[in-house]
């Protein structure tokens, strides 16, 4: 009889271990991180590479207009196409050590604050590289090539840019599919309703439908 | 908590006798090639490569090879595993007349819907909206006539 409650135990243990695999908690900064917050939101290019130069952490959140926000977060957020100096804070940061696959920001719903008994007394968390969050996600909603082309060149995980290539089908941008599709993308990935060849297909875009069967794509994904 | 039999505790504490260890036994064992063969087997053969040959001739509009498939094995009215239409929709939303009369002779279905509800028909309408190229627009004309020619669905 107590084998089993050993057993049971230690399931139990593992189930919860597992549960917590991936799991990255919400990292706080401080004065550093403010002021590059600050040079974040006002595009200074020269006063972001100085921060991080002297050790300001881009990955971590400070207080901005009353919300949590990392100026990683928001280098991404506040993307927009006719926004050249964005791209090199974007680029300076991913050197200084930026997470291509996290960005911490409140904006997007991504930190549910004290939603549950388990937040309320250990603090916002969640898992890394997909949902709402993502840096690549919050990237394509003002899509830049540059951008995704620095994040691609960061090391981001194929894996986490099904959604993404779906969406750039559908807005027909050809270049952040090509991109996307050149980084390892998987062509037969279906992350929500469509695939990426059916979406070239309601979009009606021969040369990207083409390009999505040269590198496999299938109806069966 | 007696286990008097060398057996495992599940059965005691589930209540079984010795018949029903067998028969739980039994379904347990068969689950593993009846879950294999629902979620492997028939998904596969449900949508076979020649299928695979025929959209994609579909969505080109090469009549030879949509001719070629279908001499192959492809069902004509088979149903994408991406979003459940069928290659008569493939081949209408790109406006390949030709093909679309090609399918509906072979006996496609032209009332037949894909997962989001939508007909060949209403497809090629939506298509036929958004084009302004003019020789585009006259083929997808040609399609959305010929589709309600073949089917009353409205």
């Amino acid at each position: 009889m107590r084998i089993f409650v050993v057993i049971a135990f230690g399931v139990s243990v593992a189930l919860v271990v597992a549960s917590c695999g991936g799991v990255e908690r919400a990292p706080y900064g401080g004065p550093a991180e403010q002021q590059l917050a600050a040079a974040t939101t006002a595009v200074d290019v020269a006063s972001v590479a100085r921060l991080l130069a002297a050790g300001a952490n881009p990955n971590q959140m400070v207080k901005v207009d009353g919300h949590d926000q990392s100026a990683w977060f928001l280098s991404l957020y506040q993307m927009r196409p006719n926004r050249p100096d964005m791209v090199e804070v974007v680029r300076a940061m991913l050197k200084a050590g930026a997470n291509p696959e996290s960005a911490w920001g409140t904006n997007v719903g991504s930190v549910k604050n004290q939603e549950s008994v388990v937040r309320s007394f250990m603090g916002p968390s969640r898992r890394s590289g997909s949902g709402p969050d993502a840096p690549l996600h919050v990237a394509m909603l003002h899509p830049v090539p540059e951008v995704v082309r620095a994040l691609v060149a960061a090391g981001l995980n194929p894996r986490h840019g099904q959604a993404a290539l779906v969406m750039a089908i559908e807005e027909g941008d050809v270049e952040i599919a090509h991109i996307l599709v050149d980084a390892g993308v998987d062509v037969n990935g279906q992350p929500g309703a469509n695939t990426p060849l059916v979406a070239a297909i309601e979009a009606r875009n021969v040369s990207l439908m083409t390009y999505l069967e040269a590198h496999g794509a299938r109806e069966k994904p | 908590m007696a286990t008097s039999d060398k057996n495992s505790i599940l059965y005691t504490l589930l209540g079984l006798n010795r018949a029903s260890r067998y028969l739980y036994g039994a379904l347990f064992v068969l689950a593993v090639p009846a879950f294999l063969g629902w979620f492997v087997l028939l998904p596969r053969l449900r949508f076979s490569d020649a299928d695979e040959r025929l959209f994609l001739a579909a969505r080109h509009g090469a009549r030879a090879g949509v001719e070629q498939a279908l001499v192959a094995g492809a069902h004509v009215n088979a149903e994408s595993p991406a979003d459940g239409k069928a290659a008569l929709s493939r081949a209408a939303i790109f406006g390949h007349g030709d093909v679309v009369r090609l399918l509906l002779e072979r006996g496609a279905d032209a009332a037949a819907r894909g997962a989001d509800g939508r007909s060949a028909l209403d497809v090629a309408t939506a298509a036929r909206a958004d084009e302004t190229d003019p020789s585009a627009a006259r083929a997808l004309d040609d399609v959305v006539a010929t589709l309600r020619e073949a089917g009353p669905t409205p």
